[in-house]
């Protein structure tokens, strides 16, 4: 697909969100002749000043992104958090016992006086990860889409989103915003690359719709599970730990902020244009 | 439009490659995420386990205190002032770290210690009698509690001495 395509999409407000613009219009109708249900988008790379690292494997072209990905730790994010950060960020607080989901009792440490607490070790390993491929998919161009219901931090999430140029959807979930976008906005949507869930729960009696339909059209997701989700399997990076506090959610929002503009930037050092 | 969304079967990558492997989608058209998540599989999922209860040394100990004794006084949460159920602990562990006494003595012992060092230590039953005082106070027929802490407020100290 063409770069014109892709720079006038990506300057398209998700929030105010998927309504038609001629430009991005035309482009799509002329384009895609055929529209699938996942985001489909082939990107292009153009090195500036290191041709020499073009290396012949297997008959293809490795390309600087695929020697970032072989990369063991491309962005430098392996020790941008560490347990103690996470215990004082309250990140082990789970939810009363009474709460507990079936799936996510391998991520429990323990119950202490009839509150889960949340086994750290694993929220670290899986949070590296999580970051990890988070800083890939940013570096490659695609867009990440913010999601999080808990009130109490949406200006916080939008603040942050804002900062970083990328997306947010903090408000309600209107049924379909993915699965019957082209009917909702009249106009074929451009669907995120990566969902990051600061919490899967809409209301504390439900899962986040948007969980199941980023599933459905395969957008792998990231997600903060609480000991009360009941997502697990359709969180492609589950990380367990605490939704609710705000030091928890500072701290997450930090990360992924580093982690993101730290893509970003060897994006721009790499030179890729995709 | 390709692609099933039914979402409760295999993963975003299984059905991503089989889409690719039917022929509905193609090699160059692979969505971003493709590469990397093929090179980043997420971690399986470990199996699902009983939950087991965190308990510390000290839990005990606080338990067999509390069977014999109260906690009466107020707890200031603004200083580091210890409690004496939080002393009586610590004695116990050090105690017991230093291996003199036998474990079966080593309560009385803790007791008896903290006894010498001044602190006063409330049973159930003391704390029992204390309010069955107080009750017998309020059972006094003609006088409701109230009017006896109203009597005793406008008690003047300097008219008792007058007297």
């Amino acid at each position: 697909m063409a770069a014109s395509l892709r720079k006038a999409l990506i300057s398209w407000q998700w929030q105010n969100c998927l309504r038609s613009r001629q430009v991005a219009k035309k482009c799509v109708q002329n384009q895609i002749s055929a529209f699938s249900s996942c985001s489909s988008l082939h990107v292009e790379v153009q090195l500036q000043g290191v041709p020499q690292n073009l290396v012949e494997a297997k008959g293809e072209t490795q390309t600087q992104l695929d020697i970032a990905l072989q990369h063991k730790d491309y962005f430098g994010l392996k020790h941008l958090v560490t347990l103690r950060d996470l215990f004082n960020a309250r990140v082990h607080y789970g939810h009363n016992a009474g709460l507990r989901h079936e799936s996510m009792t391998p991520y429990i440490y323990g119950c202490r006086q009839g509150t889960d607490i949340i086994d750290l070790e694993q929220t670290l390993s899986l949070l590296e990860q999580a970051l990890d491929v988070c800083a890939h998919i940013v570096y490659r161009g695609g867009m990440v889409l913010f999601v999080c219901r808990n009130l109490q931090f949406l200006p916080w999430v939008e603040k942050t989103v804002r900062e970083l140029g990328e997306y947010a959807h903090c408000r309600p979930w209107k049924r379909g915003i993915f699965t019957n976008a082209a009917n909702i906005f009249n106009t074929l949507p451009i669907y995120p690359e990566l969902c990051i869930f600061l919490g899967t729960q809409d209301t504390v009696f439900e899962t986040h719709r948007a969980v199941v339909e980023s599933n459905k059209l395969l957008i792998p997701s990231i997600g903060i599970l609480d000991t009360n989700t009941d997502c697990a399997s359709l969180i492609t990076y589950p990380i367990p730990g605490n939704d609710d506090s705000p030091e928890s959610l500072a701290l997450y929002l930090h990360l992924f902020k580093t982690a993101i503009l730290k893509a970003k930037e060897k994006r721009k050092q790499d030179g890729i244009v995709s | 439009m390709a692609g099933s969304r039914r979402e409760k079967l295999g993963s975003i990558l299984s059905r991503l490659t089989g889409l690719m492997q039917s022929g509905a989608l193609s090699y160059e058209e692979r969505p971003v995420w493709y590469d990397i998540v093929k090179a980043l599989p997420p971690k399986p999922s470990p199996p699902q386990k009983e939950v087991p209860n965190i308990f510390y040394p000290e839990d005990f100990v606080r338990v067999h205190f509390y069977e014999k004794f109260v906690q009466t006084d107020p707890v200031m949460l603004t200083t580091q002032i210890k409690t004496i159920p939080q002393r009586f602990i610590d004695k116990y562990i050090e105690l017991h770290r230093l291996n003199a006494v036998p474990t079966s003595d080593l309560f009385q012992q803790t007791v008896s210690v903290l006894k010498s060092e001044g602190f006063h230590l409330t049973t159930h039953q003391e704390k029992a009698a204390a309010t069955a005082i107080k009750s017998s106070f309020k059972q006094e027929p003609g006088s409701s509690s109230e009017k006896v802490e109203q009597k005793l407020k406008t008690v003047n100290l300097n008219t008792l001495f007058d007297q």
